[in-house]
């Protein structure tokens, strides 16, 4: 508590920067005054009495120094002489000032940009419903992650089988596709995927109804036919 | 003056808050030499560190300080103890008494052993 006061009146002395050395000169002249009066009355000629009280006080400007360093807060004092420093300069050297500008701007503009693909493709969480729950299958080839291409039959016996998993779906690459409405037709990449794809991912239909798993069956029966 | 021990730190604030104590309200320079005469002059007591000891203690609120004239009318500051300082003596003579009285058991057993 004691402390945190202490260091409140110095901080305070530091930006008003009026620290009263006055008062301190005036302070110590009385102490220095009062031992050579003393000297005196021992019988020492006044020039002797004040040498000697002035080394016994031992150096009224390290005195000073201390006194000051003990009023303010030197670091603090140099801090503000630096900011004090760094802002005048800037206005001095325009050139380089603009060129330190124009550099951190670029270099804040890519980053931004790096960032930005980063954590829409790296950090942020898949946008699936639970993706805690969600794995990915793959083939395993001497021991080693190799595909996740499985033949149809594979993956029906799979989806029917691996009662761990509450559904399978699969996908199949990219494939383009053009999109015709009233206008001109619209290239576009799409992804062909089983029906139950937006139940296991569990992505909901942004307008009408999704697809449900009687087209699943159809393709299958279709397929066999 | 060169054989004296000089004052370790952090025992002359103690000193001062001792001296302000029994002696009321004094100067920088009756402080200095009370406190020179009370260690039987066995202590070099660099005045010129007595000042900034005096500004921390008043900047802790142990001591408080105002002008006035001195008994040969000279103008003076003059140190004055206050309740927190009085606590903070109190306190602080304990702690030094109990670490003196520890070290003096060891030294007694060095002694005897």
């Amino acid at each position: 508590m004691n402390k945190l006061r202490a260091f409140w009146t110095r901080l305070i002395n530091t930006l008003r920067r009026a620290p009263h050395n006055e008062d301190f000169a005036d302070e110590l002249e009385t102490h220095v005054a009062m031992d050579t009066e003393r000297g005196i009355r021992n019988g020492l000629s006044p020039e002797e009495a004040r040498r000697q009280a002035l080394i016994r006080f031992g150096g009224i400007a390290k005195a000073h120094d201390a006194y000051a360093e003990r009023q303010g807060l030197p670091w603090l004092e140099s801090v503000v002489r630096d900011v004090h420093y760094s802002l005048r300069s800037p206005v001095r050297n325009r050139l380089v000032t603009a060129v330190a500008i124009l550099s951190i701007g670029l270099g804040v503009g890519s980053n931004t940009t790096i960032f930005s693909i980063v954590s829409r493709f790296v950090l942020r969480p898949v946008p699936v419903g639970d993706s805690g729950t969600l794995l990915s299958l793959h083939i395993m080839h001497d021991g080693d992650r190799c595909c996740n291409q499985f033949p149809w039959p594979v993956f029906s016996d799979l989806r029917e089988q691996a009662t761990e998993f509450s559904d399978v779906a699969a996908y199949f690459d990219l494939i383009p596709a053009s999109i015709s409405g009233g206008s001109e037709p619209e290239r576009v990449w799409g992804q062909g995927v089983t029906p139950n794809f937006f139940g296991v991912a569990q992505l909901r239909m942004v307008m009408g109804a999704g697809f449900s798993d009687n087209d699943h069956l159809g393709a299958r029966k279709r397929k066999s036919r | 003056m060169g054989d004296k021990p000089d004052v370790w730190q952090g025992t002359l604030a103690l000193m001062v808050l001792r001296t302000l104590e029994t002696m009321g309200p004094q100067h920088g320079y009756g402080l200095a030499r009370r406190i020179e005469q009370i260690s039987g002059d066995l202590l070099a007591l660099n005045y010129g560190t007595l000042y900034p000891a005096l500004v921390k203690l008043e900047q802790e609120g142990y001591i408080r300080s105002q002008w006035g004239s001195s008994e040969n009318n000279r103008r003076a500051k003059f140190y004055e103890l206050t309740k927190a300082g009085q606590r903070q003596l109190r306190k602080a003579a304990g702690e030094w008494k109990q670490t003196t009285e520890i070290l003096a058991r060891f030294l007694d057993d060095a002694s005897e052993a």
